[in-house]
């Protein structure tokens, strides 16, 4: 599925890009509720998982080989030649579960201001035995 | 249209939240591809009354199954703009 960059995550990502200076890290969440991301969505919209084993992720703000790739012109999901970032590509973020739940998408909030960066759903729910492993490969992708 | 807008359709949809009267609520998705390059086709996600996705058996009975509506499918399909409308927790837009 496509991911939503909700109105929140839209003034929250104009205004880095405009006053720059220090950013905030984002934090990555998996969610346990069936919720298709909107555009008016806030972090209370999506119910948090919670099976053993998890805990959200923090997403530094920073380009490197353990961080995010610098941004290139090669874009693969939206359309050619769009710019695209990867966090720590090749090595995704993993979760080993040792309970039951069945996980629906994750979300990007901010660590600081809160605000939901973006949502994804995916294509089909995962769900989550003991024991199982669910990983998430962030890549943030720009288009016009 | 936007993915991730708020629409409503004419489809009289059992368990679907439903405003002004007759009008089912869902949300637009646009087509995207999953991790494996499948293409899923742009269509209306229905939602329940929380907010949340509606579900129904499939046809064979065997799982359940979000009802999305293909664009084809969807009557009048229409642009939701007042979120007050949303039954869905901590949805808004922001000043």
């Amino acid at each position: 599925m496509s991911m939503v960059c909700p109105h929140e995550g839209e003034i929250q990502l104009q205004t880095d890009l405009v006053t720059g200076g220090s950013l905030e890290n984002w934090t990555l969440k998996l969610y346990k509720s069936n919720t298709t991301p909107a555009e008016g969505d806030t972090a209370v919209t999506y119910t948090e998982a919670d099976f053993t084993g998890y805990s959200a992720k923090t997403l530094t703000r920073s380009t490197g080989s353990t961080t995010w790739s610098t941004p290139a012109g090669s874009g693969s999901v939206l359309e050619s030649g769009c710019s695209i970032s990867t966090y720590h590509s090749g090595t995704p973020q993993s979760w080993s579960a040792t309970s039951a739940q069945t996980i629906y998408g994750y979300f990007i909030i901010g660590a600081t201001s809160g605000k939901v960066i973006f949502a994804e759903k995916f294509a089909s729910a995962v769900s989550l035995i003991n024991p199982s492993t669910i990983t998430v490969q962030p890549s943030f992708e720009l288009a016009t | 249209m936007r993915n991730g807008k708020w629409v409503t359709v004419a489809n009289s949809i059992p368990g679907a939240h439903v405003i002004g009267g007759n009008r089912s609520l869902g949300i637009y998705q646009r087509a995207g591809k999953d991790a494996q390059g499948n293409t899923t086709p742009e269509h209306v996600a229905i939602v329940r009354t929380d907010g949340t996705n509606l579900t129904r058996l499939s046809d064979d009975g065997n799982r359940v199954e979000n009802v999305d509506l293909s664009l084809a499918q969807c009557q009048d399909l229409q642009p939701l703009d007042d979120l007050s409308h949303v039954p869905r927790p901590g949805s808004h837009r922001p000043a």
